[in-house]
């Protein structure tokens, strides 16, 4: 019954809980007969027109939540990222990666083997904002989570682009694998706190 | 027609229909079934469940969930049922239908004026 749970788990994230029950035992009723491939392809379609329907009954509501997930996601990784910076100076500092060379009144710092904790705290601080962000968006959007989600994507994306190009130097983001590396991140980390922010609602409640 | 009543959209007739054509058996599942077979159409899941969730929220439908059943996963069905305001409703837009019919000579369609 694994897909069930996924096509419950999926639609409950555009209905209530009681719908998304009844909405994945009509697919896996019918799907006895016409397949997997129709499961699936009725799943994402039925998703598909309830996240519409969602984001066309409040679609001021959802692009202002958007904008303030977008405006919280960059004050979080902002404070993030000075944390992290401080974690890693400090880590450095206590490292032997340090080498201070002093001649005359010239203090020389470098800097040889730093290790991968810089990277690894940046990715965990980013992972952190976006579950957290996922929380935040569960407790504002319940039973419409993923047109919340979407609204907050696409406008992410379309700020971030403007932001690119208005740079007066050209960026060229030339690491396509690191982009779906980060954006599978962000998209796992957001799902983990939907679901951990629904659960707490459900307890609430 | 009278200002209280809600004007229903074509799919929303066929929704109505279907689930007063079915009785007490009106879910998902035997609804698309329904309208298949009466109209030669297969509605798409989405169309059929927005439809629905929308009837619901005009309280021109009522449902309720019935039991679990294993060829569901232990999911139950969500039974629906049309509201008074549902019957009026279509009631109303079937008779605007009636009325354009009249007089129209269709081919292969006979109408009976009652």
């Amino acid at each position: 019954m694994f897909k069930a749970d996924v096509a419950e788990w999926i639609l409950s994230m555009t209905t209530t809980s009681e719908r998304a029950t009844a909405t994945a035992g009509d697919l896996m009723q019918e799907s006895s007969a016409r397949g997997n491939l129709w499961f699936w392809s009725s799943l994402l379609r039925t998703t598909a027109s309830l996240v519409w329907r969602a984001w066309t009954a409040e679609p001021f509501y959802l692009t202002g939540l958007a904008l303030r997930a977008v405006l919280l996601q960059m004050m979080l990784l902002a404070a993030l990222s000075i944390a992290a910076l401080l974690i890693s100076v400090a880590s450095l500092l206590s490292s032997q990666g340090w080498q201070f060379h002093s001649s005359g009144n010239m203090v020389e710092v470098s800097a040889t083997a730093t290790g991968p904790w810089p990277i690894l705290i940046g990715i965990f601080s980013f992972f952190v904002c976006h579950y957290y962000l996922g929380k935040w968006l569960a407790r504002r959007a319940a039973h419409r989570e993923w047109a919340a989600f979407l609204s907050f994507l696409i406008l992410d994306r379309v700020l971030w682009a403007a932001f690119w190009t208005a740079l007066p130097i050209p960026v060229v983001m030339d690491a396509p694998l690191l982009q779906v590396f980060f954006t599978g991140i962000e998209v796992m980390a957001v799902f983990l706190g939907i679901e951990r922010g629904k659960r707490l609602s459900r307890r609430l409640a | 027609m009278s200002s209280s009543t809600p004007l229903l959209g074509e799919f929303e007739q066929v929704v109505l229909l279907a689930i007063l054509r079915l009785d007490d058996d009106a879910y998902g599942v035997t609804i698309r079934r329904e309208i298949a077979s009466c109209t030669g159409r297969e509605p798409a899941p989405g169309a059929l469940y927005t439809t629905l969730d929308r009837l619901e929220e005009k309280g021109l439908v009522r449902s309720r969930m019935g039991e679990p059943t294993p060829e569901r996963g232990g999911r139950s069905k969500r039974y629906f049922t049309v509201s008074a305001s549902g019957l009026k409703a279509v009631t109303q837009a079937q008779r605007s239908y009636r009325r354009l019919l009249e007089g129209l000579d269709l081919p292969g369609l006979t109408y009976v004026q009652s």
